[in-house]
């Protein structure tokens, strides 16, 4: 079990995150939060990339800082910014980080095409770097958290630059690998995790704002969450008056889904909420100042 | 109320004492020596990976030779005037080492690698203190050579002057780089003090050279050899003690913490 406690964590004076308190299992956590909200900070403090000002984090007891290479040993974590060597092939670059990940030599040339075919690069593998898409490196990325069959797999934002065939065999390779370990997976992107993780923790103000099952949390907005059409002319008042989760036009005609605090007309739907409503409606302010 | 038959006897002094060293010697974490900690990295990492950069360790080591060559065929001896060989052997005996020394944090930067080598067993920095070591051999020897040649050639240059004056600078200077390692966040400003070092050295050679020269030949040699072991001892202490912390936590917790 991995704990974090009462962890707080300051750069200067400013003030990242505080007084977090989180327990994980094996299982898949989506860590969900706007950019800006501490995601990467609470990352970094869990690779031991970045030290608490306060608190501590503990796995199996033990302070992760004091385990050191131990615990090091034991994680496998694919950072925001995946850095690479443009010089060297992936098949090179893993048996790099092999190395320094303290995997013997033939452990390494056993596991690396097994890797690499896992993430669909098999046919890359004497490629140098250089050429590689956006996608192709993050999968480089995946495939060197998994080097060291890490207990603690921890991804910070992995499915930036995959296309839609990637993440859905990205997600379905989470699913499988969290039977027998910790996933974290950081994410502004909530059909990244809503459809794998078996909890959602969201950050907002510094501090853990829930941490429960994607059906727990939506329960929060049970019989709030409204569809209507309208013409297009009322949408403007609308909005002013609700939160929109969604527009789309439809018939000729404006599809809205909306919070409301109670059904006011008889052409309101209301309909189940999703992840993404509840993620929309916590960060609204975040969300809109966003899209301005 | 439990039956004081029922209870187990309580142990006598000796076997709680036995069985308190028991826990304690295996819930403290063993200390490894420097010699253990570079030798498990050898066998785990190996030449290969610690030297990953060789074909840019060749070519830095064979330009560093070209110039010392290039320096002691091309000087000519004056003897009205006194051209500072000891200062140019103070100014580049660590030039090499810096450059050496200094590259894989360069590259590390500019590929952005730092934090995927970071959270792996073995970090950069713990790589980076083996090599450090091992560029700190391979200089002095690659000094002590350029320094056996300028002797056989000028005669105004002495073999032990400018050996303790070459080994002198590059353990100091060694010694100050680790210590800049340890405490020194940026990149930028690890380079910045080394063009300190530089510069403050060239500065010394061109403004007033026989100035420094005097400087350099009135220095005891019994304070050179102090400065030698001193350096020396700090510098194995500091290796220890930078590979132990890394070993423990992430680089920017090192600095940040």
């Amino acid at each position: 079990m991995l704990t974090v406690n009462n962890v707080s964590k300051n750069f200067g004076k400013d003030s990242v995150l505080e007084d977090i308190q989180l327990e994980f299992s094996n299982g898949v956590y989506g860590l969900l939060a706007p950019n800006g909200a501490g995601k990467t900070t609470l990352i970094k403090m869990l690779t031991t990339l970045l030290y608490p000002t306060k608190g501590e984090i503990l796995f199996e007891g033990q302070n992760i800082f004091s385990m050191g290479e131990n615990y090091r040993d034991l994680i496998g974590y694919l950072p925001q910014a995946f850095g690479y060597y443009k010089n060297y092939n992936p098949y090179q670059y893993l048996q790099y980080l092999a190395a320094l990940k303290g995997i013997s030599k033939q452990a390494a040339n056993n596991k690396i095409p097994k890797l690499l075919k896992l993430v669909a690069l098999e046919d890359a593998i004497k490629k140098k770097m250089r050429t590689f898409s956006g996608g192709m490196i993050q999968r480089v990325g995946i495939a060197q958290a998994m080097l060291n069959d890490p207990k603690i797999l921890i991804l910070d934002e992995p499915t930036a630059g995959l296309d839609p065939k990637e993440r859905v065999r990205f997600r379905n390779l989470l699913s499988d690998l969290a039977r027998d370990r910790i996933v974290i997976l950081s994410t502004h992107i909530v059909s990244d995790v809503e459809s794998i993780a078996n909890q959602i923790i969201m950050i907002k103000d510094k501090q853990v704002l829930v941490k429960d099952s994607i059906q727990a949390i939506c329960q929060k907005l049970n019989g709030k969450v409204f569809e209507t059409e309208m013409e297009f002319g009322q949408v403007q008042p609308f909005r002013e008056q609700y939160l929109s989760l969604s527009e789309r036009q439809e018939n000729g005609k404006m599809l809205i889904r909306y919070i409301a605090e109670e059904c006011s007309s008889p052409n309101w739907n209301q309909v189940s909420p999703t992840l993404e409503d509840v993620f929309l409606f916590e960060y609204q302010d975040q969300v809109m100042e966003q899209l301005k | 109320m439990v039956d004081k038959r029922d209870q187990p006897p309580f142990p006598d002094e000796k076997f709680v004492e036995c069985e308190i060293n028991t826990i304690v010697a295996k819930g403290m974490v063993k200390r490894d020596s420097l010699k253990n900690l570079l030798s498990s990295m050898y066998k785990q990492i190996g030449i290969r990976f610690i030297m990953r950069d060789y074909i840019v360790i060749i070519t830095a080591f064979v330009l560093m030779a070209f110039f010392m060559y290039v320096v002691t065929t091309n000087g000519q001896e004056r003897y009205n005037t006194h051209t500072n060989y000891y200062g140019i052997i103070m100014l580049v005996s660590p030039i090499l080492y810096i450059v050496l020394s200094i590259f894989p944090f360069i590259q590390n930067k500019l590929n952005g690698t730092f934090e995927v080598e970071m959270s792996c067993k073995y970090n950069i920095y713990q790589i980076a203190a083996f090599r450090m070591l091992i560029f700190s051999i391979l200089c002095f020897l690659l000094n002590t050579v350029w320094i056996i040649s300028m002797a056989l050639k000028f005669s105004s240059v002495h073999f032990v002057q400018a050996f303790l004056i070459s080994t002198t600078s590059l353990l100091l200077f060694s010694l100050l780089f680790i210590y800049v390692l340890s405490i020194i966040k940026t990149l930028a400003a690890k380079i910045g003090i080394i063009f300190c070092w530089i510069g403050i050295n060239l500065l010394l050679v061109m403004l007033d050279s026989a100035i420094y020269y005097q400087f350099l030949v009135s220095v005891p040699w019994y304070l050179y050899g102090t400065i030698i072991c001193l350096s020396t001892c700090l510098y194995v202490k500091k290796m220890k003690e930078f590979m132990r912390h890394n070993k423990m936590r992430g680089a920017n917790g090192y600095v940040n913490g």
